[in-house]
């Protein structure tokens, strides 16, 4: 039994235009405890439908989602239940602030799931801790952040949740390269130290090869790839044909290889890159 | 959803109606209206009634639409003509029931009154539907200029640029709200059930990011208005210059003959 299993989702907008559009068709995928998954597609491609799907935030016009076996849609009245499960951090979620104080704010979720004080003082304060942020926040008012507290703000109002499914949406975007590096990292310490299943949804191709396990791979609202991330980024031709494209070092290699060198190596990170690269010139295989 | 809301009634239709200046359309507008309260004998508004269901036709707009408005205000057109048929008390007695008296002269005035109001009704809608939001816009700041001339010389722009920048965030805004909401949901946040007092509580973490995210959203237009050389009204030209074309003069030349014909029915008409 998966953790989180979507069989055959389908969904569609109706428009004010009346053309109904299918947004999500026949998606079917599953997450475990522990993985965490990248969703990559097009603009439009039909990720973020999808994420709302997963959580319950919208209901399938076919198939389901099934959480720890249970359809989250079995019984209406309990989806509430199954949101604080699968936590879903929606694209710029710093626009969701609204206390006067980051604690009330971390502190929101926890008391619509009707913790006790104690229960929710606890949470707080280990979200704020897991996001890097020291108890001097707290009391802090949201708006007077910056940006990149803001966004950390945000996703420690959703990791308070203590969800076993955490779904981010673009977790990264308009973030400095400090900012990524920081996000990037909580999320995989959250999954490192709760064991949570992660599904990110995220257009940069470095950020997916340095985290994520497996890649779903969306067009036009349909999975094309569903696979480890080293057999998805093999199949370049699909990639480019859905508007996607390799790691910026996976293509230096392919260079590398149409001139000969580094022929059974590939990396997807820079990391990897680097320790390749540095063992082949200490082996002397670049060496013209 | 909410973005379902369609804001504006604007119909899409290539009719002639639709090809006017919106300045005329509304002036004719203010014409039809005065005409309408002006005539006063059944035969007067039994031709405008029929002028101006040909005019919808013409306008090629589904005429179901316009039903939707009349039954919208039924209510009204039903008491308005209640209450004349009660309160009218000549020509001879129709109906006896209790101390219910309707005559003649009641039923008459019940169904004049209720002709003038749906043909109210209708004609403002077709101005509506047959006229985008930023075209009404345009025509009445390009109606009030004269306006500068006692005074109020950016008034008149500023109102009309107010109203065009609220037309066009009105649906930005619906979709802002459709997100807040949507991650207030994850959050747990029940928006839809509780009491009275639950619900307005309940709607706070909507309305302060959406408020906060208004007000960005006012400091980054000024800035690209500003940064693209904006200030004000003044030697500002259009894109889209309103002119009087062929088609335009029509329209007055028939009206004008409509209202002197409706001038003269309502004169000799028995």
């Amino acid at each position: 039994m998966s953790l989180l299993a979507a069989e055959n989702l389908s969904f569609s907008y109706n428009s004010a235009a009346k053309i109904k559009k299918m947004a999500v068709k026949d998606i079917s995928f599953s997450v475990e405890s522990g993985e965490i998954i990248g969703v990559i597609g097009h603009t439009g491609s039909g990720k973020s439908t999808l994420m709302q799907l997963l959580n319950g935030l919208l209901k399938p016009e076919s198939g389901a989602v099934y959480f720890e076996g249970q359809n989250i849609w079995d019984n209406p009245k309990e989806i509430s239940k199954f949101r604080f499960q699968i936590g879903l951090v929606f694209q710029y979620p710093e626009y969701q602030l609204f206390e006067e104080t980051v604690y009330k704010d971390i502190a929101f979720a926890p008391q619509n799931m009707k913790l006790s004080q104690e229960e929710i003082d606890n949470r707080v304060n280990s979200a704020l801790n897991s996001v890097g942020l020291n108890y001097e926040f707290a009391e802090k008012s949201p708006f007077d952040l910056s940006g990149g507290e803001k966004r950390r703000v945000a996703i420690a109002g959703i990791l308070a949740m203590h969800p076993k499914v955490l779904i981010l949406d673009e977790p990264t975007a308009g973030l400095d390269p400090k900012g990524r590096a920081t996000v990037l990292n909580m999320i995989r310490d959250y999954k490192e130290n709760t064991g949570a299943a992660i599904i990110i949804v995220s257009h940069s191709m470095e950020d997916v090869a340095a985290l994520c396990e497996k890649l779903l791979v969306l067009s036009n609202g349909r999975a094309v790839m569903f696979d480890k991330t080293e057999n998805v980024f093999s199949q370049y031709e699909t990639l480019i044909n859905n508007g996607l494209d390799l790691p910026s070092v996976a293509k230096i290699f392919e260079e590398l290889h149409k001139l000969g060198y580094l022929k059974d190596k590939m990396a997807y990170t820079v990391d990897d890159a680097k320790k390749i690269i540095v063992d082949s010139i200490k082996g002397g295989a670049l060496n013209a | 959803m909410l973005k379902d809301i369609t804001f504006g009634q604007y119909v899409e239709a290539d009719s002639i109606i639709h090809k006017l200046d919106p300045r005329i359309k509304i002036l004719l507008l203010i014409a039809y209206i005065v005409f309408i309260f002006i005539v006063n004998n059944l035969f007067s508004i039994a031709f405008a009634s029929v002028f101006i269901l040909a005019v919808t036709i013409l306008s090629k707009v589904p005429v179901k639409l316009f039903a939707k408005n009349i039954k919208a205000i039924l209510p009204i057109i039903i008491f308005t003509a209640i209450l004349n048929a009660l309160y009218v008390g000549q020509g001879a007695l129709v109906i006896h029931f209790w101390v219910i008296n309707i005559y003649e002269g009641g039923i008459y005035r019940a169904v004049f009154m209720s002709l003038r109001i749906i043909l109210l009704i209708i004609i403002s809608a077709l101005l509506t539907y047959t006229s985008t939001p930023t075209a009404l816009t345009d025509a009445i700041e390009s109606l009030l200029s004269p306006l500068q001339y006692i005074g109020l010389k950016n008034a008149v722009h500023i109102m009309a640029l107010m109203m065009t920048i609220a037309l066009r965030f009105i649906p930005t805004l619906i979709e802002e709200t459709d997100k807040i909401m949507s991650s207030q949901k994850a959050r747990g946040a029940s928006l839809d059930s509780g009491s009275f007092k639950q619900k307005v509580k309940a709607l706070l973490p909507v309305l302060i990011p959406l408020l906060s995210a208004s007000i960005r959203r006012a400091y980054e237009l000024a800035d690209a208005m500003e940064s693209r050389c904006y200030n004000g009204g003044e030697g500002r030209v259009r894109m889209k210059q309103m002119t009087l074309t062929l088609k335009d003069y029509i329209a007055i030349i028939v009206s004008v003959v409509f209202f002197a014909a409706l001038i003269i029915l309502n004169t000799f008409a028995v």
